[in-house]
């Protein structure tokens, strides 16, 4: 029998914890980067910009998601510091603008190898969004022919 | 089970279907489009009805009317403490005018056609318990046949948005018939207003009653 709370909530899911404010969203995205020991090779600056800009694509991808929000009088958030702001994003979407953040974030790589894996997290960013099937991860070794 | 509960649980029921058919749509646009949708139902049907008391007074022709809920569209009918119709428009929508003054105090029923309001800060819109247990079906096809008739989207389709569309217009179809039958069956809800009925008869009918005879 579990004995741990859940979350479930109503139509309004802007408490559901998973993936709900700025911290959680880079928290998250720099586990997937593997940067997740202070000295950030990803500093907070550049992960918050790799944020603000998929949240732009978004507004362009999906503009429902952010004209109705009457809170945001329908614009796009902007945000300027790694804390517990919260991100208004519906729920089933979150993890989209999280691979549009990883995307950003290893677009600025000089890894050939890096590029692989911007584009189909990328591709991820956009298929979350317009939903579309899922593509997998790529890039996750160095291209054939090249020496490390 | 309360009411309330219970229409909960239409409203659930209807945003469910409609999420599980409409693979990838946002909860936003969802709601935006029911709103639509039911502001399309309710104006085409005239099935969302309110009956609103008042004074007519001498030398005043307006009269403007505060429903409970919801938005007034257009007038239904007047009738005064007799049940009889009175001749009133509505050139303004939520004022009732009376084409001609009344020289007594008496009191006033305007019947009218009512829509859903505040499309953001309500929700669900505040209509009737009975319009999802009734027409919930006809709305929901309504819902996916817009949201299918959107180009570029994933749940696109512009067959389906069609059988959804045609299903939605026979639901308001529907409504409007068993509107204007007052919800019964076989039945006719409108009757000769009283000012209609013929009690001096002319033209070669019978002249019972009447002296001196006008036939001649």
């Amino acid at each position: 029998m579990a004995t741990s709370p859940s979350y479930h909530g109503n139509y309004s899911d802007s408490e559901l914890p998973t993936l709900n404010t700025v911290a959680d969203y880079i928290a998250d995205a720099r586990t997937q980067l593997q940067d997740i020991v202070p000295g950030y090779r990803y500093d907070d600056r550049s992960m918050l910009t790799a944020m603000n800009i998929a949240l732009l694509e978004a507004r362009w991808l999906r503009a429902d998601l952010f004209v109705y929000n009457l809170a945001t009088k329908g614009q796009v958030q902007s945000f300027t510091a790694v804390d517990d702001t919260k991100v208004a994003i519906e729920a089933s979407f979150r993890p989209a603008i999280l691979n549009g953040i990883i995307g950003h974030a290893l677009k600025r790589d000089q890894e050939d190898y890096q590029d692989a894996r911007a584009s189909s997290y990328l591709s991820m960013f956009t298929a979350g969004l317009t939903g579309r099937s899922l593509v997998g991860v790529a890039g996750g070794s160095p291209p054939s022919g090249r020496q490390q | 089970m309360s009411k309330t509960s219970e229409c909960d649980k239409y409203w659930q029921k209807l945003l469910g279907r409609a999420n599980v058919t409409l693979t990838g749509v946002s909860d936003a646009e969802l709601k935006v489009q029911l709103f639509d949708t039911l502001q399309q139902f309710f104006d085409e049907s005239n099935s969302w009805l309110e009956t609103i008391n008042f004074t007519a007074i001498p030398d005043s022709l307006d009269y403007p009317l505060m429903p409970l809920t919801g938005r007034v569209h257009r007038l239904y009918g007047v009738v005064d403490q007799n049940n009889v119709p009175q001749q009133a428009v509505m050139p303004v929508i939520g004022t009732v005018h009376f084409l001609y003054p009344y020289s007594n105090p008496q009191p006033m029923w305007a019947t009218v056609v009512k829509n859903v309001t505040d499309p953001f800060s309500c929700f669900p819109p505040g209509i009737p318990e009975w319009v999802l247990p009734v027409y919930g079906l006809g709305i929901l096809s309504g819902v996916l046949g817009n949201m299918m008739l959107q180009p570029g989207q994933s749940y696109s389709n512009q067959t389906l948005a069609s059988f959804h569309l045609s299903k939605f217009r026979d639901a308001i179809a529907h409504a409007r018939v068993a509107t204007m039958r007052a919800n019964t069956v076989g039945a006719q809800a409108w009757a000769y207003p009283q000012q209609f009925a013929v009690r001096g008869q002319r033209g070669g009918v019978s002249t019972y009653n009447v002296h001196p005879s006008t036939l001649r």
